[in-house]
Order: structure tokens, then C-alpha cells, then sequence
């Protein structure tokens, strides 16, 4: 899984987000390392839309605007939570090992 | 949509013409939504529709153009055909194309006049009309008849018709007429071959003859036989035009598909049926022109730039390139089944167990 893909899985995470919403969370989540363009973000909502990972929640129509919520489906969180521990394991791995050779710190 | 003030209503048509890059499905779908999600990210200062925003957008909507449904492994098969087919017309449009900047050759009546002054032979030649090796125009005039030889005639009719001599040949040669009747040996006659190449602006000439000279005595004498081709020099816009055909051809046919199945997911089961049942029909039907207009793609990439002959001439290192790249082909096809029939190797155990 790709980090933009992870990350916005883990935005919709929570609750359900419109499209803003998540490019927001996104940033955020990344600390300002991911600012995602609106066509990666509906490229990669297709994606994720077509594999059942995410799903319209709802729509809001306001004054000709359209805002579209997505939420995570079961598989999407089942998704996310194998990747969450698979990170999880090679962080605590690559620390451990960072651990052996250099010591203290981390 | 309603923009609230004229700037936003500005930046709101901008963004919408930005998304004509996506297909028309797409934007019915997704295109109100698009643009409130870009007009909010205006709006909360992120970089407006700056050069490169806007280029990544157009090139998203190309991309998406470029895309097929998932899990539909025949819409994959489909396009990948569809784009083979109309790659192969794209490159016959393309060398037609390039054909269109050559010099025209001479009108039949023109070609029956410069063989009837070569030739002595005043009777209309049958003048046919052929395809060099790059599928330019070739004119061919050919008479049989009687009269007799003459170098000087052929020569002074094609300096009168403004060629350029750029080779004469002419020899004596015994022709065979049949077989004496003791049956111990042929009986031939004295006949002259005369080979001959001309060039005019952009236009080239070839042809040869064989005149018989002996054979009173069996009624030959003066039989004549011409054969002149007159074909226009190869336009340098030939081949990358053919190449361009071909490579205009595959997106086009690919971008087609794809929007042809994107059409019919939306249909019912039947309707998807009779789209796939008639497409395989199409497509099956299109094989054999395909082929033709590969295999005159491949003479048109091939033929020797500025032969003598209009046509290829085929010789033994043919047949070993064919060998060559067919052993070539088998090796990778056989590579590429035994790495995708590989099970994937475990890691050893050594590794991940510490």
C-alpha cells in the first residue's frame, strides 16, 4: 500500500470526510509532508471505491456545491488494520535493530 | 453553480474547463464535486490553479481517459486489440499521407507516348498502375510487338521527354525457341537486351526490353518485348509519418475501447453481452487487413531508400534475420512463462527470525 493510499484510508478512518476534508486530514496526518492534488485524490478514490475498500457516505449539496462523504467500508478498515501492523512490526524491527547497533535513542 | 462573488465564479469556470481533460462520464459523475473540493482549496489558500496544478490536473483527466473498468479482464484484451487495429490503418494513413508530398507520375497517355517513341512501336501499351515496396504510386507500361532495336531511338525519346540517362545497357543474347528436331540440342536466336534507368526531378525511371534479331527464317525476327516502370522518389515524410500513423493509431484505438467499456458497464447483462459477441466479431474480421497494412508498414520501414528497383529485394540475410528473431522471440516467450510460472521465493528463515 502506497503512503498517499494509507493515508487516506486512515483520514476516512474516524469519520466519514468529503473530498477537502480528506486532502486537510491528510496534510495533517503527514504533518505537512503530503498535500495531495485533487486529481490523485479522486484517482486514488476510484481506486479504493472499485477494490470496496471506501464508499459514499452522503451528499451535501449546497448552493450549486457538491460535497461528497466517504467512509471506510469493513474491508477498508480490515485493510487498514493489516497495514497499520505490518508497519507497525518493521518500525519496531528497524528501531530495534538501530538499537543493537547504535544504542540509546530510539 | 451559483459563485459568490465574480472572481470565485471566475476561478469556478476556469476549474471546469481544466476538467474537460477527464471523460464526459467522468465529469457527469464527478465534476460538480471536483470543483467544490478545488473551489474550497482556493478558498482555504491553497495554491490556486497555478501552471503546474493545472497541468497535473489535464494530465489526471488524460489519464483517466486512458483507463479501463477493473475486474474486466476482456475490456483489457479489447483495447489492447483495438489498439493493435488501429494502429496498423493509422500506419497506412500515415504513409498515405506522406505519399501526397511526392511528384506525381506521368499520366497514362503520357506513359504511352514515351514507350511508343521508345519502342518504335506505335500500337496503345497496356499501361498498369502498381504499388512500389513503400505503397507509393509505381506506373507501369508494357507493349509486345514487332519492330526492330534501336539504343538511339530509346535514348533520344527519354532525353526528349526531359529524363536523365543514369544507366544504358545493351547486349547480345541467344534466345531459346525451341528444339531441333533431331531433339540433340535447342535451336536459339540472336536477341538483343537492352536494360535502362533514367531520372527525372523527383520522378525515377527503369525498365528493359529484348528485341530478337535472328529468326527470319521461323518469323521472329523484329519481336519485341518493353517493360518500363516510372515511380516517384520516396518522400522523406514517408517514414515518420508512418511511424506517427502507427503510434496515433494505438492510443486512439486503446482511448476508444476504453470509452466503448466504460459505455457498456453501465448496461444491463444482455446489453453487455451483444457489445462484447459483436466486438469479438469486429475485431476477428479486422485481422486480415490488420496484417496486410502491418506487412506494408514493415516494406515501407524497410525498403532500401533510393533502390534502383521500386520493389524489395529479398536476399538470404532475410531468411537468417527471420531465424534469428525467431529464435530470439521463443527464447523471451520461454523466459517469461518460466518467471511467471516461478513460485515466489520465501525469504530464509535466518533472516526474519532475528
Amino acid at each position: 500500500m502506497q503512503e498517499p493510499t494509507f493515508l487516506i484510508l486512515t483520514a476516512l478512518a474516524a469519520e466519514p470526510t468529503h473530498g477537502y476534508g480528506v486532502i486537510r486530514a491528510v496534510e495533517e496526518l503527514s504533518q505537512g509532508d503530503v498535500v495531495l492534488r485533487p486529481g490523485t485524490l479522486y484517482g486514488a478514490l476510484d481506486r479504493l471505491t472499485e477494490q470496496g475498500l471506501v464508499a459514499v457516505d452522503r451528499e451535501e449539496a449546497v448552493d450549486g456545491r457538491l460535497r461528497r462523504y466517504y467512509r471506510l467500508t469493513e474491508s477498508g478498515a480490515a485493510a487498514l488494520t493489516v497495514q497499520v501492523q505490518r508497519l507497525r512490526r518493521n518500525a519496531d524491527a528497524a528501531a530495534s535493530r538501530l538499537r543493537l547497533a547504535f544504542g540509546g535513542g530510539w | 453553480m451559483v459563485g459568490g462573488t465574480s472572481a470565485s465564479g471566475r476561478l469556478e469556470r476556469r476549474y471546469s474547463r481544466l476538467l474537460r481533460a477527464y471523460p464526459r462520464s467522468y465529469r457527469e459523475r464527478r465534476g460538480t464535486e471536483m470543483v467544490t473540493t478545488l473551489l474550497e482549496m482556493a478558498e482555504a489558500g491553497y495554491s490556486g490553479p497555478s501552471r503546474m496544478e493545472a497541468a497535473h490536473l489535464v494530465l489526471c483527466g488524460l489519464r483517466q481517459r486512458f483507463r479501463l473498468p477493473a475486474g474486466r479482464p476482456l475490456a483489457w484484451v479489447g483495447a489492447l486489440l483495438a489498439a493493435v487495429v488501429l494502429g496498423a490503418f493509422g500506419a497506412t494513413a500515415g504513409t498515405w499521407l506522406g505519399w501526397q508530398t511526392a511528384a506525381s507520375i506521368p499520366s497514362d497517355g503520357g506513359l504511352r507516348a514515351l514507350n511508343a517513341a521508345m519502342t518504335g512501336m506505335p500500337a496503345p501499351a497496356a499501361v498498369y498502375h502498381d504499388s512500389s515496396a513503400m505503397k507509393g504510386p509505381d506506373g507501369v507500361v508494357r507493349a509486345d510487338g514487332t519492330s526492330g532495336y534501336s539504343a538511339e531511338r530509346i535514348r533520344a525519346a527519354l532525353t526528349a521527354a526531359g529524363w536523365r540517362i543514369t544507366s544504358f545497357r545493351d547486349w547480345d543474347a541467344g534466345m531459346i525457341v525451341g528444339l531441333d528436331e533431331g531433339l540433340s540440342g535447342a535451336v536459339t536466336v540472336r536477341t538483343k537486351i537492352v536494360n535502362y534507368q533514367a531520372t527525372k526531378g523527383d520522378l525515377k525511371l527503369r525498365g528493359d526490353g529484348s528485341v530478337v534479331a535472328g529468326g527470319a527464317d521461323r518469323g521472329l525476327a523484329g519481336q519485341a518485348s518493353y517493360r518500363t516502370d516510372v515511380w516517384p522518389r520516396e518522400p522523406l515524410a514517408v517514414r515518420p509519418l508512418t511511424v506517427a500513423g502507427l503510434i496515433v493509431g494505438l492510443f486512439v484505438g486503446w482511448l476508444l475501447a476504453a470509452a466503448f467499456a466504460v459505455r457498456v458497464r453501465g448496461g444491463g447483462r444482455l446489453r453487455r453481452w451483444a457489445a462484447t459477441v459483436l466486438s469479438g466479431a469486429g475485431l476477428a474480421a479486422a485481422a486480415v487487413p490488420t496484417y496486410q497494412h502491418y506487412r506494408d508498414a514493415y516494406q515501407v520501414l524497410v525498403y532500401a531508400h533510393g533502390s534502383p528497383e521500386p520493389y524489395i529485394v529479398y536476399g538470404p540475410d532475410n531468411a537468417a534475420v527471420t531465424l534469428i528473431c525467431t529464435v530470439i522471440g521463443l527464447l523471451a516467450i520461454g523466459a517469461a512463462v518460466a518467471v511467471a510460472a516461478a513460485r515466489p521465493r520465501r525469504v530464509p528463515a535466518a533472516l526474519t527470525a532475528q
